[in-house]
């Protein structure tokens, strides 16, 4: 009893100082990030601190067998190898796959013995690959419960055998059954490679100690205990059900128990795969290596971006113009005629949300158009080219799309200051977590937050900084917002938009914004009468448009006032 | 100057001008609003409440030295001072417009007048604070560093 109460308290207390080293290392790395770390090691380093961290964290929890298994778990074994494939000229590509490994990130099982596993099996793939890439892939699907040989879905024909190990459990035979089959969750990890393969008489025997494929025309080394290495971690991890070596590389699949997901917050590294409706954003892609493109493109479609992909950065500018031209026409048609009425001077309104345009007057028609993102290797070719093609783009886009660029920045070249303040470097290969930041800046996966993209906001207020504050916090929300000084010339701009609206030839009225804030108290013709007059134009049209009426007197004689003038 | 010390002098002013009581959380606020795509938000919003203030008070002292007071200007004025005051977190100027609002419904001169003194003097105060406030600001950036964040205020 007082063991494993003083287990536990003591697991606390290394909890409580890695924690503590972590978040120190991360403060630090906002210093050195901040300061600009121009080429140092340091932020470098401290990933792999905070790598190491983690891993104590996994060996303490393993001794608790209450491990994750996370999704920086993959990455920072793939980080680990990419710079030794690199120097080889060999890709090491973590596989994003379909994203099915995010949605079951919290489970239990042995972290340390798997990273080994991952690990040895990376360092193989590496090691006996001269060019092309290595892949390392996972992906997670409830398991069927007949054992028997499975075909995986891949080309490359990989075999596994099902069968499964109970994870003991301290509860009772048929409580562990009915969670064991509700929790399950099967994980494969494959990792494939270029190189030379495994030639099929060796499959199997590959995993006993001291084997090592023979054919060493090309001096390749290994001591021939890896794969061995994997065979006992296999035999020895729970939950770890078989692995196979095929032709193109080995998988293993795990049968691991997952632990409810819905019961916490992801982490902020997981994607959240709930897409909003559809915002019609696109992805540009132009990356150096054709297989990590490949893959990105599969993972993106699966996840339902649009996602248009350059091979070589002489294509980039006719690429973007195409793009472009397409945003560009499907903002214009929506436009309609309106681009015939009268240009009112940017004058006339103290602060106009609708920089660049003549046409001050609200549109009922024009809409969001899109978001673009591009990202683009630095490696590909001359970066003056590229930057010009970019800012080509970016000028005379429509101001309905919006357009973020990502730069990979493997070489670290780039002079961040010199770039404009909204692209994003990343030096580290994109996949794990740098990949799921890349996606989250897409507005369908929590990316910068316009909620009211689209919406026509008239505000009336004499206070001219209640009027900026107010303009400005629904421009920075997506609105398009008409400011009016008081009462009588908010009247005046909503019949004048209603009249519009009207000439535009529709059979239904169209609403000229979609909200109206007014300040009761306001010189020349305050709130109230303003209201009550708008309420009364909007009678003969039939529309009604909600107000959304601002006073600071508290319940009284005022508000009764404002009550009775607005039936 | 280094930009730790600029930045830690920055955090230590705000908060004093929170504590006495010259700012708001209104005006944290406003300084959350500012981000990267628009670094000048503070100091617009800024400017414009000390351009708008000075003319409601020149209007006032003009209304108030008339030898009859048009109260209904007063009452016309001043509300808009206590309004845009708030808008920007102007705790103190707010405060002293409210009482001199009170005074001008009991249509006293003198203390009408006693109240613009007293609105004049936290206005000139709160100006002072802003500027240094602001001028900070514009130091950190040039030294190369970020306009740091206070935590969450009133």
């Amino acid at each position: 009893m007082n063991k494993s109460l003083a287990f536990a308290s003591a697991s606390h207390d290394i909890r409580a100082s890695l924690a503590g080293i972590n978040g120190l290392i991360e403060i630090c790395r906002n210093e050195v990030s901040k300061r600009g770390p121009l080429r140092s090691e340091i932020p470098a380093n401290q990933l792999q601190m905070e790598s190491c961290t983690r891993d104590l964290l996994g060996i303490l929890n393993s001794i608790l067998d209450t491990s994750k298994i996370e999704e920086k778990l993959m990455e920072d074994v793939v980080d680990l190898y990419h710079p030794v494939g690199t120097k080889k000229g060999v890709d090491v590509i973590l596989d994003p796959f379909d994203g099915s490994v995010t949605k079951f990130s919290r489970v239990r099982g042995d972290r340390g013995k798997l990273k080994q596993i991952l690990s040895n099996l990376l360092s193989n793939a590496v090691k006996f690959t001269s060019n092309g890439h290595v892949v390392v892939r996972v992906w997670a699907k409830k398991p069927s419960l007949e054992s028997g040989i499975i075909t995986s879905n891949k080309s490359n024909s990989i075999r596994c055998l099902l069968c499964l190990f109970k994870i003991q459990r301290a509860y009772s035979e048929s409580e562990a059954t009915q969670r064991e089959t509700n929790n399950r969750v099967e994980f494969v990890f494959e990792v494939n490679d270029t190189g030379k393969g495994i030639p099929k008489e060796k499959q199997k025997s590959v995993f006993e100690n001291y084997v090592q494929v023979k054919e060493t025309a090309l001096g390749q080394e290994g001591t021939g205990f890896g794969l061995g290495i994997v065979q006992s971690l296999v035999k020895h991890t729970r939950g770890i059900v078989d692995k196979e070596a095929g032709e193109r590389g080995i998988c293993f699949r795990a049968d691991i128990e997952s632990i409810s997901h819905d019961s916490f917050r992801h982490s902020g590294t997981s994607l959240r795969t709930h897409s909003l409706k559809n915002e019609g954003s696109q992805v540009l892609l132009l990356i150096d290596s054709p297989e990590r493109s490949t893959l990105l493109q599969g993972f993106m479609h699966i996840i339902g971006i649009k996602v248009h992909v350059v091979k070589q950065y002489e294509q980039l500018s006719p690429s973007l113009k195409m793009i472009k031209r397409k945003l560009n026409l499907s903002y214009y048609s929506s436009l309609g005629k309106s681009t015939t009425s009268s240009a009112r001077s940017k004058k006339e309104f103290p602060l106009s949300a609708l920089e660049g345009t003549d046409d001050v007057l609200p549109n009922p028609r024009a809409g969001y158009s899109g978001f673009v993102l591009i990202v683009i290797d630095t490696s590909v070719g001359l970066f003056r080219h590229i930057s010009r093609a970019v800012a080509e783009f970016k000028r005379d886009l429509s101001e309905n799309c919006c357009s973020r660029v990502v730069w990979l920045d493997s070489l670290q070249g780039l002079d961040e200051d010199n770039l404009p303040p909204l692209d994003l470097v990343i030096s580290m290969p994109l996949h794990g977590s740098r990949l799921y930041q890349t996606i989250g800046l897409l507005p369908e996966f929590g990316g910068k937050k316009k909620p009211l993209l689209g919406r026509k906001v008239l505000v009336a207020d004499d206070d001219p900084i209640g009027r900026t504050i107010a303009t400005f916090v629904g421009v920075q929300l997506g609105a398009s917002i008409f400011p009016c000084e008081n009462g009588e010339e908010a009247l005046k701009l909503f019949c004048k938009s209603l009249d519009e609206g009207n000439h535009v030839g529709a059979s239904k009225t169209l609403l000229p914004f979609d909200c109206i804030l007014m300040d009761c108290e306001m010189s020349v013709m305050n709130g109230v009468e303003a209201m009550a007059r708008i309420r009364k134009a909007e009678e003969s049209y039939g529309v009604r448009i909600p107000i959304i009426a601002l006073t600071a007197h508290k319940k009284g004689q005022e508000i009764d006032n404002i009550f009775c003038f607005i039936t | 100057m280094e930009v730790d010390q600029l930045q830690r002098s920055f955090l230590e002013y705000t908060t004093s001008l929170f504590r006495e009581g010259f700012l708001d959380g209104q005006f944290g606020q406003l300084q959350m609003l500012q981000d990267e795509s628009n670094p000048d938000f503070v100091v617009e919003v800024v400017s414009l409440f000390f351009e708008d203030s000075q003319r409601i008070l020149n209007d006032l002292s003009i209304t108030l030295n008339q030898q009859n007071v048009d109260y209904k200007k007063i009452d016309a004025n001043v509300p808009q001072l206590k309004g845009s005051s708030s808008s920007i977190g102007a705790q103190r100027v707010r405060n002293a417009c409210i009482a001199f609002r009170n005074f001008c419904e009991e249509q006293n001169a003198d203390a009408c007048r006693r109240c613009l003194q007293q609105v004049k003097q936290e206005y000139l105060l709160v100006k002072e604070k802003l500027e240094a406030l602001i001028r900070l600001e514009q130091q950190i950036v040039a030294a190369g560093g970020a306009i740091p964040m206070l935590n969450e205020f009133s």
